[in-house]
């Protein structure tokens, strides 16, 4: 039977698969893989030692890649955090704002609006605050500006639809009927002195003031309710010659940490 | 003397390379069979026949440093070879860089199907996963796959190497236009 060149190309190559592990098995190959494992033995040391420093520079390149990679994401964590950090403190700021507010207007009974300072008037007038609420919300010239401690810090001195511009009391135009808390109940008036601090004046020689005494609103103007605290006597400068004595006033508030603030619209009917 | 030389530090760099080099290499480059895709090459660019005795001896070479019984690369790559001499003469008209894909592809999946059944019937038999669809799906996905992508890559490279420096391929090329 005469086989074609395919089928005896198979037949050789089984016989051949075939003896070589046969001989493998009966151990006559071995002479011939210990030789080839003598010879290729140094030569696969290197190489794998070589290939394992290649890998192991790679791990290495790869490990620092992807050191680089994870700072960056816990950067762009941190980052993350910082911001939600700083919703969550603004949050509870304003929350304790709303709560200060919501216990004065029980006590006093006025009627509130809330503001946001939303920016500054830089028009020759320092201390000009911008706030986010206007005359569709009821704000009217004149009214008065107090913090969440009920501290009055301005008076509104322009209104527009959707926003009003609220003059600081330190600001020098800043002029607010006041009184102290003494004994004589003695009246003045509390001017701004530049935006850096306040000074009663117009108060009689023969009234008697101390230092540390508390300053509030005197009830005289129209739109500012008697009763709200300006700040405390600082020092007394008292002239003989002088009709007048005056004091500065130390108010309790930083002026420029200023973020929200409460106008007075009116006195609530219902209480 | 001078030519078993060439061939016999050919089939020396080929095994340092195939045991020691690519198992060590990073990414998915130590998923190539380097030996296979150079079989494949060989047999398509020179002979088939060339292909065979490489085989044989990169089978027993392979066999020497394998922990799987000994035999196992040699059946691997000789039934690998007769299979894509076998679809080369019936399906595939000529020498190209297809026919080089397709019989690269189609022996890296004979010889990882045949080295898979050794390794699931010496190894694997004692496990309770034996012939597991799932540990058959794992290795497809985790080494099978990796294994074809790398060495169809590493022929075109091949290809594209060798066809810088020889006609052989070329030549085929404007026989079969013209056909």
């Amino acid at each position: 039977m005469m086989l074609n060149r395919s089928t005896k190309l198979v037949v050789i190559s089984v016989v051949i698969v075939l003896l070589l592990i046969f001989l493998h098995y009966i151990k006559v190959l071995r002479p011939v893989e210990n030789l080839v494992v003598g010879v290729t033995k140094g030569l696969l040391g290197y190489g794998y030692s070589i290939s394992n420093e290649v890998g192991q520079k790679y791990l290495t390149y790869e490990s620092k890649a992807n050191l680089v990679k994870e700072n960056e994401q816990l950067k762009e964590q941190l980052a993350d955090l910082l911001h939600q950090k700083s919703d969550f403190t603004e949050q509870k700021d304003e929350n304790e704002f709303l709560r200060q507010q919501l216990n004065f207007i029980k006590e006093h009974g006025f009627e509130f609006e809330i503001a946001n300072i939303i920016g500054q008037q830089n028009l020759g007038i320092k201390s000009l605050l911008i706030l986010n609420k206007g005359e569709k919300h009821g704000i009217i010239k004149g009214q008065p500006v107090l913090t969440s401690n009920e501290i009055m810090v301005g008076k509104i001195f322009e209104v527009e639809r959707n926003r009003s511009f609220m003059l600081l009391i330190n600001d020098d135009l800043s002029k607010v009927a006041a009184k102290v808390q003494n004994d004589d109940k003695t009246m003045g008036i509390v001017e701004g002195e530049f935006g850096l601090g306040l000074k009663m004046k117009l108060i009689p020689q023969t009234e008697i003031i101390n230092e540390q005494d508390i300053v509030i609103t005197s009830g005289l103007e129209e739109m500012v309710p008697a009763g709200l605290i300006i700040g405390a006597i600082a020092s007394i400068e008292k002239e003989p010659e002088a009709l007048f004595q005056q004091a500065s006033i130390k108010s309790l508030v930083n002026f420029n940490k200023l973020t929200l603030v409460n106008i007075i619209k009116q006195k609530n009917e219902e209480n | 003397m001078k030519r078993i030389s060439k061939h016999l530090i050919f089939i020396l760099l080929l095994l340092v390379f195939q045991v020691a080099i690519i198992s060590n290499l990073p990414f998915y480059l130590s998923h190539l069979n380097l030996i296979l895709v150079c079989l494949m090459f060989l047999s398509v660019v020179y002979k088939f026949k060339l292909g065979i005795v490489y085989s044989f001896i990169f089978g027993v070479l392979l066999d020497i440093y394998s922990a799987l019984p000994f035999g196992a690369y040699l059946i691997a790559l000789t039934v690998t070879i007769y299979f894509a001499y076998k679809f080369f003469n019936q399906f595939l008209t000529n020498k190209s860089v297809y026919s080089l894909i397709g019989l690269t592809a189609l022996s890296t999946v004979i010889f990882n199907a045949i080295m898979y059944s050794y390794k699931v019937l010496f190894y694997y038999n004692n496990a309770r996963e034996f012939f597991s669809f799932d540990l058959l799906l794992l290795w497809i996905k985790t080494d099978f796959i990796y294994q074809l992508v790398i060495n169809l890559i590493f022929v075109i490279v091949l290809f594209l190497a060798y066809n810088f420096t020889s006609n052989r391929f070329r030549a085929v090329f404007i026989d079969t236009t013209k056909q």
